[in-house]
């Protein structure tokens, strides 16, 4: 990808001239100053809301699970409901990182370090539900499959729930590590910037000793293609098999084969608008608008206009298959859905997931950053009513009428939602403070340096950047004979 | 400390002595903890709160590093020959909980009573026991009991109680002043001999009868009037072809529900005898027995004379025979043809035809008695010589007061009745009660009425005592003690034989009486130890009539008019209050028994608390909705109850349960509900609890109602399948023509299923015998160790039974039809909770049953989140056992389950394994009927039928396989093990829907 010819037509990846030192110094300054007072201010209401989780939490673990709204009808509410959404959030990072670099879309290079780092945390999130739903939660570990004493028990290879066991930690895994191994060059990058003490011992270690060779590179570049190959069916993967909680079912409403891809659509759905909602913020925040370009909102808009468009399309099938089915149960079901109790929450999704999207249509809204803020709020709103009228609407109301119920969640539930958010918000801020939220390394690739045309005085370097095999040329402000030897004078005094 | 040491004080309530701070210093936490923060609202929550649940669970966290309490297990040094650990005991004993007196069998594990089962082997009430007595075994092991004799509040001994209360009537009857005994009813022939011999000691004691509800009362009263003796008839529901019930809740509360469920769901067996009683309900409110009704009017409680009167004067003309004094009764406000059908249909089943009739008044049994009368029915369906002969010389209540207000008593004893409670003018007890001089109680409990006297001598609960029962004339039941008195309580019996002078044990007075009174009329060819213990080990002694005769007293026709007299003028058009029995709570005694409270009622489906049943039209035009407290106002007393709208209620009818809204029964039935009892009207010592005119204020204010089901409609889903008797004599399998179609095969499968070599459990339920009365529910709840939620968990729906009867309604809000369906597991071919179950916590057994693992359960809830019909039940909390007497009903053969686990219907697998190791041990093979689930025993109706479907020959393999069975949600291929069997109704509307 880095001899990759960019046509002079094309909107600058990054809007503004900047220099690889400025790149660097800018991307690692926020890690490098005192926290401003914003940072601290967020920071202390995402650990509050942390504490109030945290609270909420231990109080239902030590109590019991009857502190929740669920009944003898509903057993699941707010807990899956959670667990989905933050799933789905969990997915942009994937398809960023992964299946945009696969097909070669320059632009994630600003983005992905920020969404891989998200979805980290959401699935974090996530995975705090299926864990503290349980009635006895510190047997948890009965899910796992080890070799035990316990005679022949084992666990249940039939059951979905199993499924999400592997599929939730195969993906948290693969991502940690992409994420993980993109991160080298600028770990190493930090390391070098450091003058000492803890802080360089640390990175010293986490970059796992990168000398920015030519051979180094290549290697790391073979390895990331590798990873996101690795990584590009666990985007479809993990909502699939989420999906087949519900899908393998014999609930009117869950049991759906339109399940899997209405799913994986939906958390790219969430999960872009969750990236939109923080790249937002951090932009502004730590001025950025031009790394995180108006480009890149629109382009992510764009995203969510087709995969809004699924899920409206699936959200009209399961209507259509309900009446086409002839099954009565199921007919009731989405009736129930859109007419019954629950209509409020159904025609919530409705607004927010098929009608709002359509916005982005005009470009006025796909360029303005305040309206795809609001809108990326209303999607992720509409996204989590969509999980709860799924679990809720179709449980409350099943095949027995003698056993109907209603739901309404308590102040437990309520507040252990929130405080994922707490989590969610307090990792992120600390991500912020201590790594590079930019790939400094790939974003240098499509710097305005890069394109040829317009290198503000440094005339060198679109040479230098188009004859080496390798994006990440090492900056220096003087061209070196040649790279290998470059690598082993900069190392030591210059950032890479 | 020396005498001279200073006292510092802490506070000036301290140096005083307050004893509120005294007993607060006891504590070590000045507050209590806030338990049920979800049940809080939100802005109750403090930060002080949020620190103790902090605190609380890191301390906790701690707490659980402690190692687990040693407990030691105290082996007998000389151990009882009859007693084998791990093996049950049963006795044949009888029902205390009503006055119906059904027979029962004890089982006890260890020396404890644990569950209360049906006798099979006796006459009356043959193998069924209802939900009350179900729960008596419970109420045995009530911490709210009693637990010494007391006088004047204060611990007493029995010698000093006896020596006090002895002397304080020995004074009073030297005085001439009287001694009165409130007694209820029906008490056992023995115990009637103790009353008798007490009179006898003491010469100004009579006795006065108390009926709380009044029923038994109106029905004596009126057979007084009709035929000069105070009798219960015995009713013979299987007898009869047509069956004319006048607001009477014979299945559910009235006289004795289990025998006449019994008798009745015989003679409705349509599948076994090809033939079908009809029954007629006309009632103001909707009764278990009205819902099983083929037809069912709605009435005005003030109408229910009138119709009487009605239908008196239509048989009359059909007789041919005039009859007096209905002239002046105004004509009932309902369509006539009802009537004019209602009597054509009786005069065709003449002498086989039955009209019975509740509530509290005698003029309406006195006409249901002329109308049985007219029809011939004495003899056959209904015997006033076979019946229960009650106490012809006693007062009633109203004189009672009378005498009272009078100061004309010296001494008041009040055995089994709570007249400050359940009379409506049981509030002045307390102020008269004062002026008399020697004042006791028999009560298991400081009650309403027991707190008030001077002397409280506890009784034994009817599982603690010996005592017997002639539930019908000739047939002598026999209570005897299952467990030694768990407290310092003293029998009835004996303490009356006592303060009498007669020296005797319970035991010996009863077995001498036996001997000398019983053993006559045995008819035996043995010696009475024999006969003795056969009666002790049958629970029942078959003996001939006392006296011998069988002929009826005849008629007094003379009498109708005298009881009608002054009911000439027609109430207004306003609303009526009629004051109605639950099926669990009755009269309320056993108020404290949480399975009474938390059962479901059978028709309105509310658990723990009374509500104000009102009709949907009603409803409507007042603006009322389910839950709104409205204020019942009659007799300047005004009671704020949530409102019930409640289907099949007529228009002007408002119902309101009595039992509930005590005071002083204990901690579990204590202010549940409000006491309507002070609603009813009491003129000239009478008391009505029907047709009271009241006005209804409707206030904004709601009140939660907990019940456990709260959608009516079936959907139009077939769920519950039912034929009209003409259409199922034609087709067997009329009505269930869907089943064996799209649902029967399902061809295409890629797995070839369980293979069950030996046994496969099945149950069949016929829906055509089920009434819905829920004596299952509680059976199974007893049988498995089910806990109680309490009234704040019930009304987040959690209650925990394994078993519930689904009730549908169908057809006009007003007179709709009403369905039962008992629910429990269903035990799936194709369990869709077993695959879903990450841990392989429910798992399917060789014998096909779906099996929860407790112990492995993680409690994920995914399984009952896709059991198709919602029986699995989830832990949502510890349910304590933690009041150690109560822990004692608890059934060792059940684990009792840890909060976060599910649980559910196991079709009582410890019973099945221990019916094929008895088996095993007699080295023979299972027979068909050799297990019987929980359930299925204490059936009045015989509706559940439990066996191995894979033995041809068993009962429940041949239901299967009957043109009336059906299995549920067929469609989705979950192969239920549970086969329903179509409702059959006997409407003569010729076809069903």
């Amino acid at each position: 990808m880095s001899n990759q010819h960019t046509s002079t037509l094309r909107v600058p990846l990054v809007s503004e001239e900047r220099t690889l030192g400025q790149l660097t110094e800018e991307i690692c300054a926020p890690m490098e100053r005192k926290p401003s007072r914003m940072w601290w201010v967020a920071f202390a209401l995402a650990v509050v809301t942390l504490a109030v989780g945290v609270g909420m939490v231990t109080y239902e673990v030590s109590t019991g699970i009857g502190v929740w709204g669920l009944n003898k009808t509903i057993g699941w509410a707010f807990d899956i409901t959670n667990f989905v959404f933050w799933v789905g959030i969990g997915h942009a990072g994937t398809l960023i990182s992964a299946i945009l670099f696969l097909f070669r879309q320059k632009w994630r290079t600003s983005i992905n370090r920020a969404a891989e780092a998200m979805t980290l945390f959401a699935v974090m999130c996530a995975a705090i539900f299926p864990v503290i739903h349980m009635g006895r939660p510190w047997n948890a570990f009965w899910v796992l499959p080890y070799p035990n004493d316990r005679g022949s028990l084992w666990v249940n290879f039939r059951s979905p729930l199993l499924w999400d066991v592997f599929a939730i930690s195969t993906y948290f895994t693969i991502s940690a590590v992409f994420w993980y191994f993109g991160l080298i060059p600028d770990l190493a990058t930090v390391r070098d910037r450091v003058k000492g003490g803890l802080k360089k011992a640390v990175f010293k270690v986490l970059s796992f000793g990168w000398t920015g060779s030519s051979r180094t590179w290549h290697r790391y570049e073979t390895v990331y293609l590798l990873l996101a190959g690795l990584a590009t069916p666990l985007v479809l993967s993990v909502h699939t098999i989420v999906s087949f909680d519900f899908a393998t079912s014999v609930i009117p409403g869950w049991h759906t084969t339109i399940f899997p891809p209405y799913f994986v659509a939906g958390a790219v759905f969430s999960g872009f608008a969750m990236v939109l909602t923080l790249m937002i913020i951090t932009r502004v925040v730590l001025g950025f608008e031009h790394l995180i370009t108006i480009r890149h909102l629109e382009n992510m808009t764009k995203v969510i206009i087709v995969t809004g468009g699924i899920v409206s399309l699936a959200y009209g099938t399961e209507f259509f298959i309900a009446w086409y089915s002839g099954n009565p149960y199921e007919k009731f079901t989405f009736m129930n859905r859109a007419f019954g109790p629950y209509a409020w929450a159904y025609w919530t999704m409705v607004t927010c997931n098929v009608v709002s999207p359509h916005l982005f249509w005009f470009k006025k809204v796909r360029t303005s950053p305040a309206a795809i803020f609001v809108l990326s709020l209303v999607i992720n709103v509409g996204m989590w009513f969509e999980r709860f009228v799924i679990i809720v609407t179709s449980l409350h109301r099943d095949f027995l009428p003698s056993s109907w119920s209603m739901y309404t969640p308590t102040v437990v539930e309520v507040g252990t939602f929130v405080g994922t958010f707490g989590l969610f918000f307090t990792l992120f801020l600390l991500f912020t403070r201590v790594l590079p939220i930019i790939s400094i390394g790939e974003v240098k690739s499509v710097a305005a340096f890069a394109r040829g045309s317009h290198a503000p005085g440094h005339a060198s370097h679109p040479a230098h950047g188009s004859e080496t095999p390798h994006e990440h040329p090492a900056e220096a402000p003087e061209p070196l004979p040649t790279p290998a030897l470059a690598a082993a004078v900069v190392r030591k005094d210059m950032p890479v | 400390m020396s005498e001279t040491t200073p006292k510092y004080w802490q506070s000036l309530a301290a140096r005083d002595g307050d004893p509120a701070l005294l007993e607060r210093s006891r504590n070590e936490f000045a507050e209590e903890l806030p338990v049920g923060v979800a049940a809080q609202p939100a802005d109750q929550s403090s930060r002080r709160d949020f620190f103790k649940v902090m605190g609380l669970s890191a301390a906790a966290a701690m707490v659980a590093c402690q190692r687990a309490p040693v407990q030691k297990a105290v082996p007998f040094l000389t151990k009882p020959d009859e007693l084998t650990p791990g093996l049950a005991l049963w006795y044949a004993s009888t029902c205390g909980a009503c006055s119906a007196q059904c027979g029962v069998l004890l089982k006890t594990r260890d020396g404890r009573p644990i569950k209360v089962e049906g006798n099979a082997e006796h006459p009356v009430s043959r193998g069924g026991v209802c939900a009350v007595g179900q729960a008596s075994v419970l109420s045995l092991y009530d911490a709210n009991r009693s637990r010494w004799p007391s006088v004047g509040g204060t611990k007493a001994t029995w010698a000093s109680l006896d020596q006090a209360v002895t002397g304080g009537l020995r004074e009073v009857a030297e005085e001439g002043r009287a001694i009165r005994l409130v007694l209820p009813w029906v008490l056992g022939p023995t115990a009637e001999v103790a009353v008798a011999r007490f009179l006898a000691a003491f010469p100004t004691a009579r006795t006065v009868r108390y009926d709380a509800t009044g029923e038994l009362e109106a029905i004596a009263e009126a057979h007084r009037l009709t035929h000069g003796v105070r009798v219960v008839p015995d009713y013979r529901f299987d007898q009869a072809k047509v069956i004319a019930s006048f607001g009477a809740d014979f299945l559910g509360t009235w006289v004795s529900p289990v025998a006449f469920t019994r008798q009745y769901s015989a003679a409705r067996d349509a599948a076994g005898t090809r033939e079908m009683s009809r029954h007629w309900q006309l009632e103001p409110l909707m009764t278990l027995t009205g819902a099983s009704a083929d037809k069912r009017v709605p009435v005005a409680a003030s109408d229910l004379v009138p119709a009487l009167a009605g239908l008196v004067k239509r048989l009359a003309q059909k007789a041919g025979q005039a009859v007096e004094g209905l002239s002046g009764v105004p004509a009932p406000r309902m369509d006539a043809n009802v009537l004019s059908t209602l009597a054509a249909e009786l005069w065709a089943a003449k002498e086989k035809a039955l009209v019975v009739c509740g509530g509290d008044e005698p003029a309406a049994q006195v006409l249901t008695n002329l109308a049985n009368e007219l029809l011939g029915n004495a003899g056959v369906t209904v015997s006033v010589s076979g019946g229960l002969a009650l106490d012809a010389g006693a007062m009633g209540f109203g004189e009672l007061l009378a005498e009272l207000e009078a100061k004309q008593v010296g001494a008041v004893l009040f055995h089994d009745v709570n007249p400050a409670y359940t009379h409506p003018r049981g509030e002045v007890l307390a102020g008269l009660l004062k002026d008399v001089a020697v004042t006791v109680a028999t009560s298991d409990r400081l009650d309403e009425t027991a707190s008030l006297v001077r002397f409280h001598a506890p009784d034994h609960t009817p599982l603690e005592s010996w005592g017997d029962a002639e539930p019908r004339r000739g047939v002598l039941s026999l209570r005897q003690p299952v467990v030694s008195p768990l407290h310092e309580t003293r029998g009835m019996v004996e303490s009356l034989l006592k303060w009498a002078g007669v020296a005797q044990s319970h035991h010996d007075f009863l077995r001498a009486r036996w001997e000398a009174e019983v053993f006559p009329r045995a008819n035996v060819a043995t010696g009475f130890q024999a006969f003795w213990d056969e009666a002790v080990r049958q629970g029942v002694a078959v003996v001939l009539p006392q006296p011998a005769t069988t002929e009826s007293p005849a008629f007094r026709p003379e009498s109708v008019a005298a009881a009608l007299a002054g009911r000439g003028v027609a109430a207004d058009e306003g609303l009526e209050l009629v004051l109605y029995q639950k099926v669990g709570l009755r009269d309320g005694a056993l108020a404290n028994n949480g399975w009474l409270q938390e059962m479901p009622d059978p028709i309105s489906k509310a658990t723990w608390g009374n509500y104000l049943c009102v009709a949907p039209a009603t409803a409507e035009k007042l603006g009322i909705s389910d839950g709104q407290v409205v204020r019942v106002s009659t007799g300047g007393k005004t009671l704020a109850v949530p409102a019930l709208v409640q289907p099949g209620t007529h228009p002007r009818a408002l119902g309101l349960a009595m039992g509930y809204g005590r005071t002083k029964v204990g901690r579990i039935g204590n202010a549940v509900g409000e006491n309507a009892f002070v609603l009813a009207s009491s003129t000239n010592g009478k008391v009505r609890r029907a047709a009271l005119g009241v006005k209804l204020e409707v206030t904004p204010e709601t009140r939660p109602l907990a019940l456990s089901q709260i959608h009516a409609s079936m959907e139009g889903r077939g769920l519950v399948r039912e034929a009209e008797l003409a259409e199922f004599l034609a087709n067997p399998r009329a009505g269930n023509e869907a089943e064996g179609g799209h649902g029967g095969g399902h061809p295409l499968s890629i797995w070839s299923g369980h293979e069950y070599k030996g046994h496969k459990w099945a149950l069949a339920v016929d829906l055509s015998a089920c009434t819905g009365c829920s004596a299952c529910v509680v059976s199974c709840q007893a049988e498995n160790n089910i806990p109680i939620v309490g009234e704040d968990e019930a009304l987040r729906q959690r209650e925990m039974h394994w078993m519930r009867i689904d009730r549908y309604y169908e057809g006009e809000p007003d007179a709709p039809r009403v369905v039962h369906q008992p629910m429990m597991c269903q035990h799936c071919e194709n369990a869709p909770c077993e695959t879903v179950c990450p841990v392989l916590a429910t798992v399917h057994s060789t014998e096909g049953l779906n099996q929860q693992v407790y112990n492995r359960c993680v409690g994920t809830r995914y399984c009952a989140n896709n059991c198709p019909t919602k029986v699995r039940r989830f832990n949502w909390f510890d349910y304590k056992h933690d009041e150690p007497l109560e822990r004692l009903v608890l059934n060792p053969d059940v684990v009792v389950r840890t909060r976060g686990v599910m649980e559910k219907c196991s079709l009582c697998v410890q019973r099945i394994h221990e019916g094929k190791a008895e088996a095993k041990r007699e080295g023979r093979e299972l027979r068909d009927g050799d297990i019987r689930t929980a359930c299925q025993q204490s059936c009045p109706a015989r509706a559940i039928h439990f066996g191995d479907i894979n033995d041809p020959d068993s009962d429940v393999a041949k239901l299967a396989k009957s043109g009336r069975a059906y299995r549920l949600l067929e469609e989705i291929n979950i192969g239920s093990a549970v086969t329903y069997l179509t409702k059959i109704r006997n409407t003569g509307n010729g076809s069903a829907e």
